[in-house]
């Protein structure tokens, strides 16, 4: 399993440091010399146009500016952003990633839950009625142009019903009147790591309770961490930070509009694929050993079935990943998230090379990182591979 | 004998596009407490249909038209599906054709087995159920320690015994066995039916077992049944019907196997494909194979005669098929 994991890291470094390499000449590719956008710019003076220069590592052959440019990447000086000057792209990056990434996580999460249990339920009551409008529904989800369905979310939720609001991170008034000794990025990176605690909590008390001996003893394991973890969320929150609670719950609510539309990114595909997959499942020899047992329906549904579906599912998760980054930096866009997505877009735009390189280096480790996650999980969920196969 | 299980009259259709597919038609048996009761027949021929509806495990286009199936005093034809389920495992197990995919590959061989017992014994505990299984493990010839594996560190034959073991584990009343080992190679395949047969009769076991094979089936079956296109056509005595059947069908049948034991056989040819069950023949489903048939086969369906005492034939020609080996072709 290590030897897996640690395998499968210096691959996914090697394929980031050509990914890295490829950015960085098709970007120097571009027509124009950097520096002259630059000339019309009164804020930048002809002695920090010298500095970025050196930076960049604009002085020398292209060669010798590549082999600079990584030398400094990998020592975590990314340089400095022209459109957002002088900020250092690492604080950007740093400001706007954990965004992004609570963004992709959710509606990744989301889009696999949902999509995973009605793909399940729509191949084991294949034939019933209703089949044919739920599988159209994933079709159009998963061929919908996806910018015009965020504005449609956004009209709905935001202007029709008034739920949600129509964008942004935050409610700026509520932030700017209030008395605080702490701004956004704090809460929000604590409302993070709130959530990686809990899911790990709730991952490893899932991983132990299946080890143990007893069933029952390990499902009651499982619930009781579960209900403690909940318990201590709130009790941490109201002891720790009970200053940030309001702001937190601002931020919160304005996450969830955005999260379900992403999601829906990934929901069509992966019900449609968990569908196909059951439907296969569910003629193999083993399921008509499962109710020759005599197990009732729902055992071997979910036992049987759909745990043996999830693995050619999860093979494609990687393929999902790519299309909800897609639909990320979407709907950053539409619904004005600070986060990598719509960074990216403005830094390019801009010409900030710095910025852009920065950004998608980031975007890319996030996706081979959610690669290596998957490739792990589909280790634990393989028998036939974890036990030396 | 007293019964433990008798079949009367089953009648299983499926239907599809084009019409009902007549894959068991009046088909009557009666299994014996401890008794082997061997199905023999061409491919589709309609065992797999029988066994399958004995159960109630039958495809969604599947319906039984009539008949009953009386396991212990109980007509399982007429249950609701959640009754069949508490009589499936606990009263009637199988052991599936090819059933080297019978195992789920994500869990392991001992959980998939104690699976089966939590859920006819909800009372048994983990400790007691392991115990079950170990003593079932070393009575197939395997290792206990095997039940914390997962099936693909098994081999084939090995799968097949833990497959035994769990057609066991909830001591059924009747097992059903469908083609057993047709997946293993010769060698495995001969070791498994010998110690099959000899863990039915230290246990006491009712079981069918299903088989193509006549050399099977003629092994480890005390009675047997021949089948052919949905019909069951013969059933008797293995030790009369194996060495003088009595059926045009199941003479041929015989004559085209190289015998197992007994004097070698002269070769005949079995000749021309099963008839496709969507449209059987008229009268005899045989007569358009048949080298014995008159014209009344073609008409009316023969019915089943008493030839010897437990030993039934439907034909209506059965004193012309000659002994084995004398047919001069
Ligand atoms: N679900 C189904 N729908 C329609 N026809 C079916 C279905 N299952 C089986 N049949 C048909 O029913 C007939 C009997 O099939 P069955 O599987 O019972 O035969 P078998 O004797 O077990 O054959 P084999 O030796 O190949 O296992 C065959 O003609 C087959 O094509
Ligand atoms: S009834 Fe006629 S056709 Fe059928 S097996 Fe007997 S002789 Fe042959
Ligand atoms: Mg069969």
């Amino acid at each position: 399993m290590l030897k897996f994991i640690g395998k499968r890291t210096v691959q996914n470094i090697l394929v980031f440091i050509v990914f890295l390499t490829a950015t960085f000449f098709l970007l120097q590719a571009q027509p124009g010399d950097i520096t002259d956008q630059f000339l019309s710019n009164p804020k930048i003076t002809p002695e920090v146009r010298q500095q970025f220069a050196e930076r960049l590592g604009l002085t020398g052959t292209l060669w010798e500016q590549y082999v600079r440019y990584m030398k400094n990447f990998f020592t975590g000086n990314l340089g400095v952003s022209f459109s957002e000057y002088p900020k250092e792209v690492m604080d950007i990056i740093a400001e706007r990633l954990p965004r992004t990434l609570a963004l992709f996580l959710f509606a990744t999460f989301l889009a696999f839950i949902v999509g995973f249990k009605s793909g399940k339920l729509l191949a084991w009551r294949r034939g019933k009625r209703g089949e044919h409008v739920i599988t159209l529904t994933g079709v159009f989800f998963q061929t919908v142009f996806y910018p015009w369905f965020a504005v449609v979310m956004i009209w709905i939720f935001a202007f029709f019903l008034g739920w949600f609001p129509a964008g942004k991170f935050l409610t700026v008034d509520k932030w700017l009147t209030a008395e605080r000794t702490f701004d956004a990025n704090a809460v929000f990176d604590r409302m993070l790591l709130t959530v990686l605690a809990v899911a790990v909590l709730i991952i490893a008390a899932e991983i132990i309770g299946r080890r143990m001996n007893s069933r029952v003893a390990g499902r009651r394991f499982i619930w009781g961490t579960r209900v403690l973890t909940l318990i201590a969320l709130v009790v941490w929150w109201e002891a720790v930070w009970p200053e940030m609670i309001p702001f937190a719950l601002d931020i919160a609510y304005h996450l969830v509009l955005p999260t379900v539309t992403l999601s829906f990114v990934g929901f069509g595909g992966w019900m449609l694929l968990t569908r196909a997959s059951m439907l296969e499942t569910l003629r193999e020899d083993y399921i008509l050993t499962a109710r020759a047992k005599g197990l009732p329906d729902k055992v071997v549904r979910d036992r049987h079935a759909a745990r043996n579906a999830l693995l050619p599912v999860t093979t494609s998760l990687v393929i999902g990943l790519a299309f909800l980054i897609g639909g990320g930096v979407v709907t950053e866009t539409v619904f004005s998230w600070p986060g990598m997505g719509q960074t990216l877009l403005s830094a390019a735009s801009q010409q900030d090379i710095p910025l852009t390189i920065g950004a998608f280096a980031f975007i890319a480790v996030l996706a081979l990182i959610a690669h290596l996650v998957v490739d792990i999980m589909y280790m634990y969920l393989d028998p036939r591979i974890r036990v030396g196969g | 004998m007293e019964h433990i299980l008798e079949v009367n009259d089953l009648t299983m259709h499926y239907t599809v596009k084009e019409g009902e597919v007549m894959a068991v038609d009046d088909v009557s048996f009666a299994l014996g407490r401890g008794e082997a009761l061997g199905l023999v027949g061409e491919s589709g021929c309609g065992k797999t249909s029988v066994a399958m509806s004995l159960i109630r495990l039958l495809a969604d286009n599947a319906e039984i038209q009539k008949g009953s199936i009386v396991l212990d005093g109980v007509d399982l034809v007429p249950l609701v599906e959640e009754e069949m389920r508490t009589h499936r495992w606990a009263d009637i197990s199988m052991v599936f054709q090819g059933a080297m995919n019978a195992w789920n590959p994500v869990y392991k061989v001992g959980d998939q087995i104690w699976e089966a017992m939590q859920t006819h014994f909800p009372l048994m505990t983990e400790s007691e159920a392991r115990e079950r299984i170990a003593e079932l493990f070393r009575l197939v010839g395997l290792n206990p320690a095997m039940m914390d594996r997962y099936p693909h560190e098994f081999s084939g034959g090995m799968r097949q015994r833990a497959i035994i073991a769990m057609a066991l584990s909830c001591n059924p009343k009747v097992i059903i066995a469908d083609e057993p080992t047709t997946a293993l190679d010769v060698i495995v395949q001969d070791q498994i039916l010998k110690e099959l047969k000899k863990i039915q009769q230290e246990l006491g076991m009712s079981i069918i077992y299903i088989s193509h094979d006549v050399a099977v089936i003629a092994e480890v079956s005390d009675r047997i049944g021949v089948m052919y296109a949905g019909k069951l056509v013969e059933l008797g005595p293995t030790d009369e019907v194996f060495p003088r059947p009595r059926h045009p069908y199941a003479y041929l049948l015989l004559a085209s196997t190289p015998s197992v034991k007994g004097p070698r056989r002269k070769l005949a040819p079995l000749e021309g494909e099963p008839p496709n069950l969507l449209h059987p023949p008229a009268g005899c489903r045989f007569h358009p194979r048949c080298p014995f048939a008159t014209e009344v086969c073609a008409t009316d369906e023969p019915p089943y005669t008493e030839v010897d005492e437990g030993h039934i034939v439907a034909c209506w020609n059965w004193e012309q098929v000659p002994e084995l080996g004398r047919l001069e072709a």
